[in-house]
């Protein structure tokens, strides 16, 4: 994993460390949290901290964990890195439920987006959303991300167990404006 | 990765080989064929067989030699999602003096017809540039369905430029072997 700190005007990102893995525990074992995320239901807080001890060690992204303006941990957000290509695959939870509808969510995207094109120098920035996910969509077309199409029963939800479909979305270098 | 072998009316395909390596690094060394490949990385045939080798370890991914009579022609990749119940797929006729013959079709068919009815998959996908044309249509025919475009997506190592990407898939209820 690579390492590197960022900042916006509320929200920290940090490496992710070791004994973030409660936290995350407690989130993923949260249906209405990991509702619209792609991986699988974890069981146990040993299999959470397994998969820590692989994303740290993971070394062609980024995995953060964002802490709010209060100190709080309250969710994580991974980067993949595709160098042949130059574009990068982002992944968000804001776990901490209590801090959802502030905004949270679009200001960790913005300040990614802004790391990957200038910084990382990419040219493109893509994610997938579930289609009922109609909140981050919302956020993701905010930052400037269009629809690209949509992946049929590409994944299993955690919570109903049944095929989803997954919007693939993407904003490239030349559309990006940073919306200060 | 298991060794498997599949037939159709033409073809043979089996779990790809050391000894296939000769043909694989001339294809990949050939721009016609790795134009529209996402990996263009133009292998010396020691590396190949690293990459042969390191294939072999794998549990999640299947690479088919497709073979005419005892001629190698081609190949088709296939990664399975399994988690999700879904595999990707990819290939080429690298042998370009059969190009024409519906043998890539047929490959496709052949895999296809394994995913789904022999590992129960419910959704087999593949990508492909969008300027490769002749791709796009036999997919279409094949049965696969346009999901979308990927803007941007691709690196063209050998045209130097940026290529959109077309996601194509079919879905189990879909497919009918003919």
């Amino acid at each position: 994993m690579k390492k590197i700190i960022l900042k916006s005007k509320r929200i920290t990102l940090r490496p992710v460390k070791f004994s973030d893995a409660g936290s995350f525990f407690k989130w993923v074992s949260d249906d209405e949290v990991i509702r619209y995320i792609t991986m699988g239901r974890v069981k146990k807080l040993v299999d959470e901290k397994k998969f820590v001890k692989k994303v740290m060690k993971e070394k062609r992204g980024y995995f953060f964990s964002i802490v709010n303006e209060n100190g709080l941990l309250i969710g994580n957000t991974q980067l993949d890195l595709d160098e042949k290509n130059k574009k990068v695959m982002f992944g968000l939870m804001i776990g901490e439920k209590n801090e959802w509808g502030k905004g949270y969510g679009t200001e960790v995207t913005k300040l990614l987006a802004k790391f990957v094109f200038e910084k990382l120098k990419h040219n493109r920035f893509e994610l997938e959303v579930y289609k009922e996910n109609k909140g981050a969509i919302k956020v993701y077309k905010k930052v400037g991300f269009k629809m690209e199409g949509l992946r049929r029963e590409s994944t299993v939800s955690p919570v109903t167990k049944k095929y989803a479909d997954l919007f693939m979305m993407g904003i490239l270098k030349k559309e990006w404006r940073n919306k200060k | 990765m298991k060794k498997i072998i599949l037939k159709s009316k033409r073809l043979v395909l089996r779990t790809i080989k050391l000894s296939d390596a000769p043909e694989y690094t001339r294809w990949f060394n050939d721009e016609e064929i790795i134009k529209y490949l996402s990996t263009q990385n133009k292998p010396t045939l020691e590396k190949e067989k690293k990459i042969i080798k390191e294939k072999l370890k794998s549990k999640d991914k299947n690479t088919f030699t497709i073979l005419l009579k005892n001629k190698i022609i081609g190949f088709s990749s296939v990664k399975i999602f399994k988690s999700r119940n879904y595999a990707s797929i990819g290939g080429a006729i690298g042998e370009k003096d059969e190009w024409g013959n519906g043998y890539g079709r047929e490959a496709f068919e052949t895999v296809l017809d394994y995913l789904f009815k022999k590992m129960k998959m419910n959704r087999v996908e593949l990508e492909v540039y969008e300027d490769n044309k002749r791709a796009f249509k036999v997919y279409k025919r094949i049965g696969f369905k346009k999901e979308g475009v990927r803007r941007e997506y691709h690196w063209n190592l050998i045209t130097k430029k940026y290529d959109n990407d077309i996601m194509m898939s079919i879905l189990k209820r879909e497919w009918k072997k003919k």
